[in-house]
């Protein structure tokens, strides 16, 4: 693995976590300091939103990817490592939250309650 | 990506969309920017605390791609648990969302890659980058909105088309090709971009254009069209959008062995 950024791949995740949190929760709370009450949105469908878009997929690796390949004939060897830096810091990101997140779907939803009804199946 | 942008507005249902259409643009937009912001601000304190990475390594420009790159979310897997019968606004607002964000963080992509190359940053550079963004989403819906418009005007005009489902399903796609293809290549030359032309920006921005088109199609263009190619072109771009998504899984898969090989 070698030069693989590790620690700064489980920061960077850390740093979707905060940034995603701060995305759903800020406007509403803006909208609700303000008293104005154009958001009708109940607390579980935020917290619903807010897991839904922690996954990273295919369209976050594809424009790492699209770094690294574009233009790769004419790189310095720097360049190369900089935008290599980048798509491993990506795919670290891709890699555990398409993995870890999907696998705890099930266990969030029991724990928001959504499919109560459903649990008999 | 192209195809996945097309069937995403082609396939999309548009009552529920534009029913809540504040929520979507409220986080498709403002949301994708604030995470972009966040993204930038946390990924460069870290790196220049030289603790977790090298300080030397990367730049401010870096850092802000890898930003743009991580404020791009996939709601798939979350669709599969929220039913549209049982939540029909939260599976809209997640959906319409996901499609919004998608489109927004592309075209946040392109705009960064080419405004911070070209330029020192600065306060300058970062009004330049939103007054770009906001300049060029305008004039891609448009482009995209003309072409849909235009090929919706081709079938209701001339009805021989819907005996040929091939051509038919052909003409939508290509259509929505070009669509995504003139932006590209019309920014390429810098026509559109008289404002900014000084700094000759290589914007490409088919993204936006490609998804009002498909948009604009499925709501003029799918009534004119025979019933198999309804089924058809729904059926094609779905297929489609599904296999370009695995491929960039599979691309990853094959990037994660050869990083452990390494």
């Amino acid at each position: 693995m070698g030069e693989f950024p590790f620690f700064y791949t489980m920061m960077m995740i850390v740093a979707v976590f905060l940034a995603r949190i701060l995305a759903i929760f800020l406007p509403p709370a803006l909208f609700f300091i303000l008293r104005r009450r154009e958001i009708n949105l109940l607390l579980k469908e935020l917290k619903v939103i807010c897991y839904g878009g922690l996954v990273r997929g295919a369209i976050s690796f594809a424009l790492a990817y699209k770094i690294l390949a574009e233009n790769r004939e004419n790189k310095t060897p720097e360049e190369e490592k900089k935008d290599r830096t980048i798509l491993d810091v990506c795919m670290g990101v891709v890699l555990f939250t398409t993995f870890v997140l999907t696998i705890m779907l099930q266990t969030f939803s029991s724990y928001i309650g959504l499919n109560k009804d459903e649990t008999d199946m | 990506m192209p195809p996945i942008i097309f069937a995403a507005g082609y396939n999309l249902r548009k009552k529920e969309f534009f029913d809540n259409l504040k929520y979507i643009m409220l986080y498709g937009v403002l949301g994708t920017f604030i995470n972009f912001s966040v993204l930038s601000v946390i990924s460069y304190t870290l790196g220049q605390t030289d603790i977790f990475i090298d300080k030397n390594l990367l730049k401010l420009p870096d850092y802000m791609m890898m930003a743009c790159v991580l404020a791009s979310t996939d709601t798939v897997a979350a669709l599969t648990l929220v039913k549209p019968e049982k939540y029909p606004r939260l599976n809209a607002i997640l959906f319409g969302e996901g499609v919004v964000n998608d489109a927004v963080s592309i075209l946040l992509f392109n705009t960064v890659k080419s405004t911070l190359t070209k330029s020192e940053i600065g306060s300058e550079a970062l009004l330049q980058l939103l007054g770009n963004f906001v300049y060029l989403s305008i004039l891609s819906i448009i482009i995209g909105v003309i072409f849909a418009l235009a090929l919706a005007f081709v079938f209701k005009r001339y009805h021989s088309f819907s005996e040929a489902p091939l051509i038919e399903t052909c003409l939508v796609m290509l259509v929505g090709y070009s669509a995504y293809l003139i932006p590209e290549i019309l920014h390429l030359s810098g026509i559109f971009l008289p404002t900014f032309s000084d700094l000759a920006f290589v914007f490409s921005s088919g993204i936006m254009s490609l998804f009002s088109c498909g948009m604009v199609l499925s709501h003029y263009a799918y009534q004119n069209l025979s019933e198999t190619s309804q089924k058809g072109t729904t059926l094609t771009f779905d297929a489609l959008s599904f296999l370009s998504e695995t491929f960039v899984f599979l691309y990853l898969g094959k990037a994660f062995f050869a990083l452990i090989a390494v």
